[in-house]
């Protein structure tokens, strides 16, 4: 049966002004250009965008994921920085030893918003040492490199502790 | 002058990153290795070029480009490794030749 | 001065990964070795913006960043479908 979908009713419909002001702010620095025509242009392509990306990003009711405010956006870029540049030292010494073994294993995380997993996933594959290979559900598979010494379980709870607390206290 | 210090840091970065490539024999340890050290490398040679030029047109240019990489990155290591693993190719091998 | 040591170090690691791209033993090193050198090309990009103070450089870097980004990732993809031969 084809239902009339395109009729609007007009108290449910949600404008997504936040995605509206990232997007038109991306133009204006890609462009660099404060002339009337360019921002129209910009206004103008911008609002395409936008409508054809319904059902992807919002939906009838509002965004597909939980927003995160910059504030905490900021503080966890700065911190994924720090982390960044910490273990490249330790990484650089196991260049030098050269005697590691690779090793694959699983860590379940707690939460299930798919934007908060795919952002934790990202930094785990960004801090040098770890990549994550396969995501089901909240259970990530992470290849590491063994030191000889140590063993295994560290890691996963180290993980755990270094990305997954940031977003949990703030809700 | 800061900016030629950490111009000279990325020169570091990138020779290891160089090494790590030809050093180990597993192959999961050369993409672990040399992806890694590159996503460093350009961090640190992009944030030097910032310092360099100042609050100008460029400047913002290159943080956009900064941030294209750090999105990017991860994505591309990420569908190789991928790749790899859901071939079985297994973890533990040492490579023959 | 720095600056063109720098591209010349850039263009060293380049010719470093093009024979690992050429001795590489399996598929996934010569994408590997794909995946550096488009990154180094991109930062040889900037580098040579900012020497020469010219700003259309940078747009060719970021567009040479996407073409790079989606012809890693659709290579990627038809390996793990299987491709001609594993």
């Amino acid at each position: 049966m084809y239902k009339k979908s395109w009729v609007i009713d007009m108290k449910k419909i949600f404008i997504p002004y936040k995605l509206f002001f990232i997007v038109f702010s991306f133009w204006l620095l890609i462009t660099y250009n404060f002339s009337l025509f360019n921002i129209t242009i910009g206004f103008l392509a911008c609002i395409i965008v936008i409508f054809f990306s319904k059902g992807i990003i919002y939906d009838q009711n509002g965004y597909l994921f939980a927003s995160i405010t910059a504030l905490t956006m900021l503080k966890y870029s700065f911190n994924l920085l720090l982390e960044i540049y910490k273990s490249s030292f330790s990484y650089i010494a196991r260049i030098i030893k050269k005697d590691c073994q690779p090793l694959a294993l699983e860590v379940e995380l707690d939460v299930s918003d798919p934007l908060i997993i795919s952002i934790i996933s990202n930094s785990i594959t960004l801090t040098p040492g770890t990549i994550t290979i396969n995501v089901q559900g909240n259970k990530l598979t992470i290849l590491t490199l063994k030191d000889c010494q140590d063993p295994v379980t560290e890691v996963g709870t180290e993980i755990k502790e270094k990305f997954q607390s940031f977003f949990i206290e703030k809700g | 002058m800061i900016y030629k210090i950490i111009l000279v840091i990325s020169w570091f970065y990138i020779s290891f990153g160089i090494i790590g490539i030809f050093r180990f024999k597993n192959m999961y340890s050369r993409l672990l290795t040399s992806s890694k050290i590159d996503t460093v490398a350009s961090i640190t040679l992009i944030f030097a070029l910032i310092v360099k030029s100042g609050f100008t047109p460029v400047s913002i240019r290159l943080i956009l480009i900064l941030i294209f990489i750090l999105i990017t990155g991860p994505i591309s290591n990420h569908v190789i490794v991928r790749s790899a693993y859901l071939n079985d190719i297994p973890v533990n091998q040492e490579e023959v030749t | 001065m720095f600056l063109y040591i720098t591209m010349i170090f850039l263009i060293a690691a380049i010719f470093f990964s093009l024979a690992r791209m050429i001795i590489g033993p399996t598929i996934w090193e010569r994408l590997l070795a794909l995946n550096l050198i488009s990154a180094k090309v991109i930062l040889l990009l900037a580098v040579y913006g900012v020497y020469k103070d010219n700003i259309l450089m940078l747009d060719i870097a970021f567009s040479y960043g996407i073409i790079g980004f989606l012809s890693l990732t659709l290579i990627s993809r038809l390996v793990l479908r299987g491709g001609r031969q594993k």
